[in-house]
């Protein structure tokens, strides 16, 4: 019991002030010059629109990378449907809109459905790096028929957990919704049980590396940590566990990662 | 010290902002800038200020093109997105209620293909 309590306080005194920090990231100033995130924002959509491509799954490194999990490569990932803009003060435009689940700002433990734009989803990232999912286009020809319907939102559950089980409706994050989505567009359902159903049959989330102790710590740095909704070790839905989905079942026309400098394959 | 914190904490907070909006990561106290997308039905989804409207196309083939109001500036990426007021509409449907949410009984599909 002694060494229990005395790693307790070990782990509130590493976590705690570090889980400040994080909630209040990079304490209000971009991590890079915002010149250079709009010149990548417009790369990553010219580059989508090169290819002719209505609906993609973009993800993004809102994180340290030199401090990611093993396995886990991009932190957020969303929908980007090109469209028609117009903007406050009249002028139109056609390109992409991001369409995210994003923590709320009042209460991590809560998300909402939020449209942005390319800028706006990689202002504070820590890498101008997108993973980059553009998939078959008779998918991506569902995913805007769902992306468009009261089945977006109706699949949206404001329950959030960064380590979200994907395989069931307790908690949700943004990749789980854009997973969520995915799969109501591949089976045109909207009913939430099958969907879950068919994610644990078929989809294999991003094993997490954390102990029965370390998920017992979890909420103490934040309640949008918790693990309760896992029964055995903790997995969720991540970037890279929707790439080899889309692979697996031939999903997807490409899978890659675009930097300013380069395009790679994944 | 025990072995598992750091590594625990590091992971942790790795994630910890992984859906952070611009103004969740931030922490800045933000106006309430949402507006509601009307089009397609896409009523749930708060948007960032500087757009008041964004409609899907749905076009066959061929490149697309970047136009106007769609390019991005510098400006752009500090704009603090709505952190607002939940929509009712946002309201999970009775089936995602916590007395119903393992869906072990359900039968899957088949796997998926196009």
């Amino acid at each position: 019991m002694k060494n229990f309590l005395k790693s307790a306080i070990l782990a509130l005194a590493l976590i705690a002030p570090a889980g400040v920090f994080a909630g209040s990231s990079a304490t209000g100033t971009p991590v890079l010059p915002a010149q250079d995130v709009a010149n990548f924002a417009d790369r990553v959509q010219r580059d989508l629109a090169a290819r002719g491509v209505q609906v993609a799954i973009v993800a993004r490194v809102g994180r340290d990378p030199a401090i990611l999990p093993e396995g886990v490569n991009y932190t957020h990932v969303a929908f980007w449907v090109y469209s028609r803009i117009t903007r406050a003060d009249g002028t139109q435009g056609q390109g992409y809109r991001v369409y995210n689940l994003y923590q709320t700002g009042n209460d991590l433990t809560r998300s909402e459905l939020v449209q942005d734009s390319p800028a706006e989803f990689f202002a504070n990232v820590h890498a101008l790096d997108a993973g980059v999912i553009i998939p078959d286009p008779r998918l991506q020809r569902k995913l805007l028929s769902v992306i468009t319907s009261p089945t977006y939102a109706g699949l949206h559950n404001p329950q959030y957990s960064v380590l979200s089980n994907p395989d069931n409706r307790q908690f949700q994050n943004c990749t789980e919704h854009t997973l969520d989505v995915l799969m109501a567009a591949l089976y045109d359902t909207g009913d939430p049980q099958q969907i879950k159903a068919n994610i644990a049959a078929h989809f294999t989330p991003q094993p997490i590396p954390v102990n029965g102790l370390q998920r017992l710590f979890a909420p103490v740095a934040s309640a949008a940590l918790t693990t309760a909704d896992h029964d055995g070790a903790v997995a969720t839905a991540t970037f890279g566990s929707l790439a080899r989905f889309t692979r697996q079942f031939d999903l997807a026309d490409e899978v890659y990662r675009i930097t300013p400098e380069r395009l790679q394959r994944l | 010290m025990p072995s598992y914190t750091v590594p625990f904490a590091a992971a942790a907070l790795s994630l910890v902002a992984a859906c952070a909006s611009p103004s969740v990561q931030h922490a800045a106290a933000s106006a309430d800038h949402s507006a509601k997308a009307t089009s397609h039905g896409v009523s749930a989804a708060t948007m960032s200020a500087a757009t008041v409207a964004a409609v899907p196309l749905t076009v066959a083939g061929g490149a697309l093109s970047i136009t106007g109001a769609a390019l991005q500036s510098a400006g752009e990426a500090s704009v603090q997105t709505g952190t607002g007021v939940l929509d009712e509409t946002l309201v999970p449907p009775a089936a995602c209620l916590p007395a119903d949410l393992r869906d072990a009984c359900i039968t899957p599909d088949a796997a998926p293909s196009l």
